[in-house]
This record gives C-alpha cells, structure tokens and sequence, in this order.
C-alpha cells in the first residue's frame, strides 16, 4: 500500500500550489493515474480523503482519470494504442511494423493534473 | 436588396426568424457580413443582406439574428404551445435589450451589462458561492522522489559503482541470492549491501556475516524503499564501491513506481510462486533489465513451466535478460555474476 506514501507526496504540490495562487481552499483535486502505475484507485481514493483531513482540501472531492497504455514505436514511428495488458493477445511489440523497439510513452503517470480552488 | 438599403439606414439590425433546429428557447447572436448569395433563390441570408449593405453602401451595422426556435412549420398551422412560451421568453430577453439602448450603447455593450448584472443578482442570492477558479498544475506527484533518484544516480555514475535494486515478494530468493553473488565477487571486487525491510535488521545481519558491509533501512510500515530514504544513508557509503545492491522490500508492485537512482533493476520471481505471474505484476517487469527465476532446484517437484512464464515476460519486455539460478546448488550464479562484471566494465570504458 504505497497509495498513502503518493497522497503525501501530492499533498505536498497541493500545498505549494495553494500558496502560490493565494487559494483559501481547495474544492477539487484531479489525478491522472496510468493503468500501469502501480496505483490501485481505490486505494488512492481512500487514502486521499483520510489524509485531507486538517489540510486546506479539507473538503476537497477527488477525480481520478486513469489514463490507458500508449507505445511509439522507434522504428516505424507510429504511436500505438496499446490492448489491455492482462489481455491473452498483449504484446509489447510494435503491431505496424513488428519492431521490439518501443517505448512507452503512456500508462505509468501519477500526476497532478488540476486544481479547483477558492481565492474569497 | 430593398433590405440592404434598410440595413444602411441604421446602427444596429436585429433579424427575427423562426428556426427549425438549434437551441430552445432562442438563439441570440452576432452576425457578420458574408458572401454566400445567388440571385436565383429567393432566400437571401441575412449575413449575404450585410454582405450586400457593406459592398453597396459602406455601412456596417451591429448585426444580430434572434432565432426562435419553431415546431410545426406546415402552412396553416398555429404556434404550438412550447412555440409561443419560446416567444414570450424571446420578447422578455428583448425587451430587456429595447429598454437599455441609448445613442452611444451598442448591443454588445448591453449584452454584456445584463450578465453582469444577472451574474450579481445570482451572487446576491446565493451568498455562500465563493469565486471558484480552475488551476492547471500537471505536475508528476513522484517529481520529488525522482529528482532525488537522479541526483543519487549522478553520484554513483561518477564513483564507477553499478547499483542493483532488487524486487521481488517476499521470501522468492533476494537474500539467499545476494550471499550467493556476494561470496563469488567479493574476492575482486569491493561491494556494499543496504537492505531494505519493514522492520528488523535480519537481513543486514546476514550480510554482514559474510564480511560484507551493509546497511539497513526499516521503513516502519511503508512497502518498498524510495529514494529520499536512500539519500539519507548515502553519506555512509564509501565512494570506491565497484558494486551496491539494494535489496528492496518484498513486494512486487509497490517498489516498482519509485525510481532509487539504481544503475539496473532485476526483478526476481521464484518457482513456487507460479508461471503466472508476470502479467500480474506488470510495472515490474517493463522497468526491470533483468528477470532472475529463482529457486530452480525446486522444478522437478512443482507444476511449472519455463518456457511460458518466458515467453510471458518477454512479451511484457522483450528486452529483458533471463537468468535462472538456484541458490542450493549453484545453478546460474556464475553467469549471474560475469554478466554483472562485464557490465560494470562496459559502464566504466564508456565513461572513462
Ligand atoms: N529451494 C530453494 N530455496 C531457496 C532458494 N533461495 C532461497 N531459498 C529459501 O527461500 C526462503 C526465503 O529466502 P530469502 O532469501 O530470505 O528471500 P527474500 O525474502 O526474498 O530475501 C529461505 O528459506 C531460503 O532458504 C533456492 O534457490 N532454492
Ligand atoms: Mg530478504
Ligand atoms: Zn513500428
């Protein structure tokens, strides 16, 4: 359960973010979490709001957008969307041209994406 | 063309229509000259009329279409009854718009003066709506752990020492594996342990029996080690280690995300745990340069096969290196340990 070690993390944006924009509060915190991360997020969610308690997203609601796995291939240079990675026919291979010379490009982001806030 | 010289004639020009589509219960909006017209239909479009009036007469009037949305257009029908609240709604907004114009006030102008006010008028009413504003951050929430990892890979690029994080669940074979490879290399090289657990120092105690240093993180509770936990220890670590090996805590998914700095990642899957697994432990595998199966003394007695737990990890990772080794009986420690070798010795001929 890392989840919780990542909330305090983003906690720590938040706060820094809050000061710089002069917010009061924070309503809403909007996360994107790649499929691949290693996030489960349920447990992000969990943890998000037992840690907000006392913070100044007190009462802030919590999105979460999980973003899906994307390759470019180095040969070919397509982008490639990938199949669900517990699927039989997942492959981390490039499906235009067959080259093993991909990168990911996608699907293991923790990110911060935006912030709702209250300036009054 | 009659309504190109009326359009000249004024300031501002509201056309009203009756429309089949778009928005209930009407369209407000501003138009603007185009050329779009043929003289053989007798249907001209108000912005074809601009058009005309502009070419023609060198007057460009505000221009505005208040379109009323309409239902039955058949000849002969009357306004249904939503037609004619669309209208009453239509004539209010006007009037409101009549009421405001002065000589030197345009419609937009007024436009922009009844939100306003409707705006304050909501605000008036519902005090407790504080002014909300939108915040684009995107920043990455393990940016901090991972320019802590980057200065600690800096650090060891410039000391020659190749650095190993270990993952794997616990008990498939990272102790056991390390005092194996420890005891074959420390006769050439000189090489440092931290041991990452949860709690005791069990596992440094093992290593340090060998004649080996090694340093312990307990991370009280937390499932994998990051990289600010390493700074922390790293003034302890003697700069002329040809290698370091951190063994992780046992955990397949967590350590995964949280970069240390480390020069190569080896994930560990033991036999006993099942030819199934590395498609449920994903991130592990993709991050990882080399994949040790473990415990191979123990295939004879299990159901468990090789060749697709492979295939399976190869399709994740096609780069992967393979290892298979035992630690019972020897199996793959030795190409374990040239494979180390001759990758320190690359990293150091490309740096020096
Ligand atoms: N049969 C067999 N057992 C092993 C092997 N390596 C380790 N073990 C046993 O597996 C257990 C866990 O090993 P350990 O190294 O502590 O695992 P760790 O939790 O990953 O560090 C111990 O009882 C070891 O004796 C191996 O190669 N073959
Ligand atoms: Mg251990
Ligand atoms: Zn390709």
């Amino acid at each position: 359960m890392h989840e919780m070690s990542i909330v305090a993390d983003l906690f720590t944006i938040i706060e820094e973010q809050a000061q710089q924009t002069g917010a009061k509060k924070v309503t809403k915190v909007k996360v994107l979490i790649g499929e691949l991360s290693g996030v489960v997020p349920e447990l992000f969610r969990s943890a998000f709001h037992s840690y907000k308690k006392g913070t100044i997203a007190d009462k802030a609601k919590l999105e979460i957008k999980v973003t899906r796995i994307k390759f470019k291939c180095h040969n070919c240079g397509k982008e490639i969307k990938s199949k669900d990675i517990s699927s039989p026919d997942f492959s981390y291979a490039c499906p235009f041209c067959g080259s093993k010379e991909v990168e990911l490009t996608s699907g293991r982001e923790i990110y911060l994406e935006k912030l709702e806030i209250e300036t009054s | 063309m009659e309504d190109a010289i009326l359009f000249s004639e004024h300031e501002a020009v509201v056309v009203v229509d009756a429309l089949k589509t778009g928005e209930e219960p009407f369209i407000f909006k501003k138009i603007k000259p185009i050329k779009n017209f043929s003289f053989t239909t007798h249907a001209v479009s108000p912005e074809a009329v601009a058009y005309l009036c502009r070419t023609l007469y060198r007057k460009s009037p505000e221009l505005y279409i208040l379109g009323l949305r309409g239902y039955n257009f058949e000849v002969g029908e009357n306004l249904s009854p939503k037609a004619q609240q669309n209208l009453k709604e239509a004539l209010s907004f006007f009037v409101k718009i009549l009421k405001n114009v002065t000589p030197d006030r345009k419609i937009s102008a007024i436009i922009k003066y009844l939100k306003e006010k409707s705006l304050k008028k909501e605000k008036r009413e519902n005090p407790m709506e504080k002014s909300k504003k939108e915040v684009l951050v995107l920043e990455d929430i393990l940016g901090s752990n991972k320019k802590v990892a980057t200065s600690i890979r800096k650090k060891l690029e410039e000391h020659g020492i190749l650095a190993v994080n270990l993952l794997s669940s616990p008990g498939s074979g990272k102790t056991t594996l390390l005092e194996k490879i420890g005891l074959r290399l420390k006769e050439k090289y000189r090489i440092g342990v931290i041991e990452g657990d949860i709690e005791t120092e069990r596992d440094a105690e093992r290593i340090r029996k060998l004649g080996l240093p090694a340093w312990q993180i307990t991370t009280h509770g937390a499932c994998h080690l990051e990289a600010k936990m390493l700074a922390k220890i790293f003034d302890q670590i003697p700069a002329d280690l040809d290698f370091l090996f951190i063994e992780n805590v046992g955990n397949l998914v967590c350590p995964a995300s949280f970069d240390l700095g480390e020069t190569l990642r080896f994930v560990l899957l033991s036999v006993p745990e099942g030819d199934d697994k590395p498609k449920k432990y994903p991130e592990a595998f993709i991050t990882s340069q080399v994949f040790v199966l473990t415990k191979c003394d123990l295939l004879p007695y299990l159901p468990f096969n090789v060749e697709r737990v492979v295939k399976e990890a190869l399709e994740i990772n096609p780069k992967l290196k393979v290892f298979k080794s035992s630690a019972l009986n020897g199996e793959g420690i030795e190409e374990l340990c040239s494979f180390l070798e001759s990758e320190l010795e690359q990293r150091r001929a490309k740096n020096a």
